[in-house]
């Protein structure tokens, strides 16, 4: 388990080489003079030269990358280029924001989906079928924002129950805390609640055709029990294939929502430093995404191996 | 088309994808004779009025038609997602289908490699970052989204190739001396054809959820030209007096991707047997 871990550990390095000398090199064909955005137009060129000189911009391209390596690896991630405050800071205080209202929205979607892909699998072919497959392309096919916005309306503005912007921190106040993040999380989870339930029917099917289940069956095994035990556990590996590309697709949506709860999670940090090209905050987000994302799928590689004992390391 | 009309008949899901996909279709093409205004003709008598026998829909801010804005505004979704799938499958499908006919080295490690890094990435942000640089732009966003789906059809038309290169005909091909770019148009694209439709009609409703959220945005379609992202953006400014302007276009790209979702699911089961 542990060996399988380490070669996986080993495995990442080179993606992660090739993943920062992309990020590093497509910032630098980017139009724009960082040093031009920050003192405008007007600035003398005494002046961007010495800005030049202090954000390294003179240096040759190897070196620049060297540098911004090893800053990164001291968990040095440089100023912003707009105001000049520490990108760790503005990340470290946008991540949990983010972290907690993904985690809570991949929860509401697996509390929807997975119980209504199993009604759906065992009401084949029948009406609780086709509604399901309806609630289930529904979900896959309604815009975040549009939600997000009717909730809005209803939950706060129309019956002033949830706070309609802002957000409070865990630590401050948990229910209050659970009060701003529910909205955006329901927003951000229909997605993903209508992928899982036509994964769940699906590979349920699948399993509920094969030998095991007929056997299990057979043995005159309640039909009950023969679909959770045996069917519903054969699709929980594609599941969690699924559940991570989700986790991923969870993170760029908030650039959205974040937008309309006036949230300050990493999606408004993307949306700002995007819109100002504050080339340091867009290198260092890009970078924590590929981290976060190889990291998922390291830990789903760890899961796959904990559900299926027939994976073994390749 | 026929064969596609009976395997229809006993879906009622793939029936109301495909009255969807048509009417949508029809809304898009005739636009300027359905919308009772013009869409982009302000009128200030008119500003932020409820749904009336004048304006079945309501006005917007300037006092605009939202019903007429609506129907153009399926042009512009409708456009944009189709543009985008087109330029994606065009980049994607040749090179996926070189990269997977011939294979090697380049294959492997630059192919693979490079479409695995893009797709690490949330699309979202991909298509923000391209918006961004590129300046925004409805043929901005269109080409945007065009490129971070790219990959997808690389992946699928490579998989493809992979599977159909090895069979008997192809090899008969290759055997009677048939030059490779005429064995791969005409032997391996018709056989890897139908996977390729089918995601086409997937990432089309996607590129329209895109699209609508790049112009919600502001990264989009630009004003005045009317768009359903950018008519939900204007409606979040007036949520208290006028909670329709942002209902109506939601419920319009709600019911445009839905269509087109259940429609390539049917169209799944049509051309793709061995799913089920």
């Amino acid at each position: 388990m542990l060996v399988f871990i380490f070669r996986r550990l080993l495995g990442i390095l080179p993606i992660l080489f090739l993943i920062t000398l992309a990020v590093f090199l497509v910032m630098q064909v980017l139009p724009g003079d960082p040093a031009l955005m920050i003192l405008g137009t007007e600035a003398t060129p005494e002046a961007l030269a010495a800005i030049r000189e202090r954000l390294g911009l003179n240096q040759p391209l190897y070196m620049q990358y060297l540098s911004w390596i090893g800053n990164v690896l001291s968990g040095d991630l440089g100023r912003s280029m707009v105001d000049n405050s520490p990108v760790s800071r503005a990340i470290l205080y946008a991540l949990p924001v983010t972290l907690q209202i993904s985690f809570l929205a991949i929860l509401i979607a697996l509390v929807i989906g997975v119980p209504a892909g199993v009604i759906g699998a065992t009401r084949r072919g029948g009406i609780g079928d086709t509604v399901v497959s309806l609630i289930g392309f529904s979900c896959i096919s309604l815009p975040g924002f549009w939600v997000a916005i009717l909730l809005l309306y209803v939950l706060s503005l129309y019956l002033g129950w949830l706070p309609s912007s802002g957000f409070v921190r865990l630590h401050e106040d948990w229910i209050g805390s659970l009060q701003t993040s529910i909205m955006p999380a329901i927003a951000l989870g229909l997605r993903p609640a209508g992928i899982f339930m036509r994964l769940v029917r699906s590979s349920m099917l699948e399993a509920m055709k094969s030998d095991y289940v007929r056997t299990a069956r057979a043995k005159g095994i309640t039909a009950m029990k023969v679909t959770l035990r045996h069917g519903l556990r054969t699709s929980l590996i594609p599941l969690l294939t699924v559940l991570s590309v989700e986790f991923a697709a969870l993170l760029g949506n908030v650039v959205v929502i974040d937008t309309i709860f006036g949230l300050p999670g990493f999606g408004r940090l993307i949306y700002n430093s995007v819109l100002r090209l504050d080339l340091t905050m867009m290198q260092s987000l890009v970078l924590i995404f590929a981290v976060s994302v190889i990291l998922i799928n390291l830990l789903t590689d760890v899961a796959y191996f904990i559900l299926d004992p027939r994976i073994k390391e390749r | 088309m026929d064969r596609l009309l009976v395997k229809m008949r006993g879906k009622p899901l793939g029936a109301l994808g495909l009255l969807i996909v048509i009417l949508l279709v029809l809304v898009a093409i005739f636009a300027p004779l359905l919308a009772p205004y013009n869409p982009t003709d302000p009128d200030f008598m008119a500003m932020l009025q409820g749904p009336s026998d004048q304006y079945i829909l309501g006005t917007d801010e300037l006092g605009r038609d939202m019903l007429s804005r609506l129907i153009w505004g399926a042009r512009a979704s409708l456009q944009a997602g189709l543009i985008a799938v087109i330029l994606a499958a065009g980049i994607g499908v040749p090179i996926g289908l070189i990269s997977g006919y011939f294979r090697g080295p380049l294959d492997e490690y630059v192919v693979m490699r490079l479409t695995d890094a893009m797709m690490a990435f949330p699309v979202i942000v991909l298509a923000l970052a391209l918006t961004a640089i590129m300046g925004p732009s409805l043929s901005t966003a269109m080409v945007a989204i065009g490129i971070v789906y790219a990959p997808i059809f690389i992946r699928l038309a490579r998989a493809q190739t992979l599977s159909v290169r090895e069979t008997e005909y192809v090899e008969a091909a290759r055997a009677l001396g048939n030059r490779h770019i005429g064995i791969m148009i005409k032997h391996v694209l018709p056989n890897i054809a139908s996977p390729l439709i089918i995601q086409m009609s997937v990432s089309m409703a996607t590129a329209i959820l895109v699209e609508s959220a790049l112009s919600f945005l502001g990264l989009g379609v630009q004003p005045p030209t009317p768009s359903w992202g950018s008519m939900l953006r204007i409606g979040t400014n007036y949520m208290q007096e006028a909670p329709w302007i942002a209902f109506w276009p939601g419920l319009a790209i709600f019911v445009a991707v839905l269509g087109i979702n259940l429609f390539g699911d049917a169209l799944r089961d049509v051309l793709d047997p061995r799913d089920r």
